[in-house]
């Protein structure tokens, strides 16, 4: 749903030729001709079994109550032509998953494929906006790790346990993608500076432009409940929370989401999300403030300031 | 014949223009940045060409009351430096020197026509800034360090830029910095404050930098004593609508102001400053400033955001 700092211009050369992925037949094929493939899965990753039709083989309804190993929180908007992979990839990830799919304003029937192919399904005929669905989707899950996805992107199972694993073996809380996007010019794109600034500001530099802004990452149990899964809305100030409330926060692996982001003209056209994302690290700047300080946590060496507004 | 009449009129136009050692690029270079490939290499003249020559500088301080203040209360000053500002045709020149070395006080007194601002204790980081702005009586206040021959040329285009009009003309160092990767952890922080209040095109450049210039209605607007914490005079001379300016510098006082290096231009002073400036615009203007945040339902999360 959100997009990852990739710079659109990067994303729409993405668009060649890809190999043909096997499809689930749980979903029509899409009528129009010219539809958008679904997004390429990164070079060198592991190509889904073609034999097993995906979302049969798989625990479809989970019959046990117990509380499962892992959640997959994946919202959706209209994802009609990308769902069915990312839940079939979601279910993957773990023998003990639940797929949460949190399906607003969605209209294209993806909330129906959702449900076919075994997810819980939370319905909202409008849409939440930016992230509020992985808030939602976080708070219904149950498993001790908690793996947040978009319905827009299908990564392969293969690039999704190292983050499952970080958090259910190696003791990591936040377990993000060790993706910083495009740092090898002159100029970055607001958005990327912004994460790299509020890392540093966290007095995080080593955790570079990484953030929870980007999926997929993984939450712990202990993550969820001590940032509260509200903050997730904003994934900047959730992303604070982390860092400054003493969770082991990790660059796990990367995915480079930024050559699967598609490019979305219109959303861009009618609410730049560079705008959205600025004001997401203001608010994470004043939660950290109120947490650590106006210098968020840095030594002042000015002795005596006790004259000097510290307003401007 | 014609043609040749043409050709050579039409050189006759450009020449001077080349030789006079303006910079061509400079409006390129503060806004929107070249494409990468052209900065390297190609022509590379416009920023390598040594700067403004000593008559324009006289030339753009003409008609304004500029007051050069030596701030030198973190680096040594010479004297020889502070004949070399009077060179500026400078209304006054101002020192400010904390207690260090009393010594160096009643030397520069003895051997220049300087203003000098002697504390006995020991001054704050910047604080140096605040007393010589309080002190100085120009309408440009040229703020430069203690410790490196003034670039007469880069003082020049700074003057020039507050003379035509800015409010704070700051150096353009964005070009020595590199790649975004290359950046250190200040820089990331300052053109994230700059983005955030609006000044993108300000890039990585700042007030924590020497030299820069304010017009004194600029200087008056922020308030003098907030000069001893530069993040906070650029948060203001940004949110009060000031013309803040960065002035393109050639390579060559580029790479003479990584001399200017001193160890509070990095680290948690200037890291905190910056977190401080833009703090205190949050809480006087909303937590998102111009931000907004239209699209979520947040309410649907169950509760007040957190």
């Amino acid at each position: 749903m959100r997009k990852k700092t990739a710079d659109a211009s990067r994303a729409r050369r993405t668009r060649r030729s890809v190999r043909k992925q096997p499809r689930p037949r749980t979903h029509r094929k899409p009528l129009a001709r010219n539809r958008k493939r679904p997004a390429r899965p990164p070079r060198g990753a592991e190509v889904p079994d073609a034999v097993q039709p995906a979302g049969m083989a798989e625990p479809i309804h989970r019959v046990s109550d117990s509380p499962p190993a892992v959640s997959v929180v994946i919202p959706v908007m209209n994802e009609r032509r990308h769902i069915a992979g990312v839940i079939r990839e979601a279910f993957r990830v773990h023998p003990d998953t639940e797929v949460i799919v949190v399906a607003n304003g969605s209209t294209d029937g993806s909330a129906e494929i959702a449900r076919r192919m075994g997810a819980k399904v939370l319905n909202y005929p409008q849409p939440l906006g930016h992230d509020v669905g992985r808030a939602i989707g976080a708070e219904l899950a149950r498993g001790e790790a908690c793996l947040f996805l978009d319905g827009d992107m299908i990564i392969p199972s293969a690039q999704l346990k190292p983050f499952v694993q970080a958090v259910l073996q190696g003791g990591v809380d936040v377990a993000l993608n060790d993706y910083s996007g495009p740092t090898d010019k002159m100029q970055v794109h607001s958005v990327v500076l912004a994460k790299h600034a509020l890392n540093t500001m966290l007095n995080r530099p080593d955790l570079a432009g990484t953030s929870l802004t980007a999926i997929p990452h993984a939450l712990s149990r202990k993550a969820l409940e001590t940032i509260g899964t509200q903050a997730l809305s904003v994934p900047p100030l959730a992303h604070a929370k982390a860092v400054r409330l003493g969770m082991r926060v990790v660059p796990v692996h990367r995915v480079n989401v930024g050559k699967m982001n598609l490019p979305r003209r219109e959303r861009e056209r009618v609410a730049p999300l560079e705008r959205l994302i600025m004001g997401d690290h203001l608010e994470a700047l004043e939660w950290l403030a109120s947490h650590s300080g106006a210098r968020a946590g840095f030594a002042d060496s000015r002795s005596a300031r006790s004259d000097r507004g510290g307003d401007v | 014949m014609r043609r040749t009449q043409q050709a050579r009129s039409r050189r006759a136009i450009r020449r001077p223009v080349a030789s006079r050692g303006k910079p061509r690029s400079a409006k390129r270079l503060s806004g929107k940045r070249r494409p990468r490939g052209r900065q390297r290499g190609g022509r590379r003249s416009a920023i390598a060409r040594p700067g403004t020559s000593r008559p324009q500088v006289k030339q753009a301080a003409r008609g304004h009351r500029v007051s050069a203040i030596v701030v030198g209360s973190r680096s040594p000053v010479s004297v020889a430096r502070i004949r070399q500002l009077s060179r500026l045709t400078v209304l006054e020149t101002i020192v400010v020197l904390d207690g260090k070395d009393p010594s160096l006080a009643a030397m520069i007194r003895a051997q220049t026509d300087a203003i000098v601002v002697f504390l006995p204790e020991t001054l704050g980081p910047d604080e140096d800034r605040s007393l010589g702005a309080l002190q100085a009586r120009g309408d440009i206040l040229l703020f430069v360090s203690g410790h490196d021959s003034v670039d007469l040329a880069v003082a020049g285009r700074l003057i020039a830029a507050v003379g035509q009009g800015a409010d704070l003309a700051l150096t353009d160092r964005s070009a020595s910095l590199g790649t975004f990767r290359q950046w250190g952890e200040a820089d990331r922080v300052r053109a994230f404050m700059n983005s955030a209040l609006g000044c993108a095109w300000l890039g990585p450049n700042t007030l924590d930098q020497l030299p820069h210039a304010w017009s004194r209605v600029g200087m008056e607007r922020v308030g003098a004593d907030r000069l001893a914490v530069p993040a906070l005079a650029q948060a203001a001379a940004i949110t009060e609508g000031l013309r803040v300016k960065a002035v393109p510098i050639h390579a060559a006082a580029i790479r003479r102001g990584k001399e200017w290096h001193d160890p509070h231009q990095e680290g948690a002073l200037r890291l905190g400053d910056h977190a401080e400036a833009l703090v205190s615009v949050i809480q006087r203007q909303g937590s998102r400033l111009q931000w907004p945040d239209q699209a979520r339902r947040r309410s649907e999360t169950g509760g007040d955001r957190q």
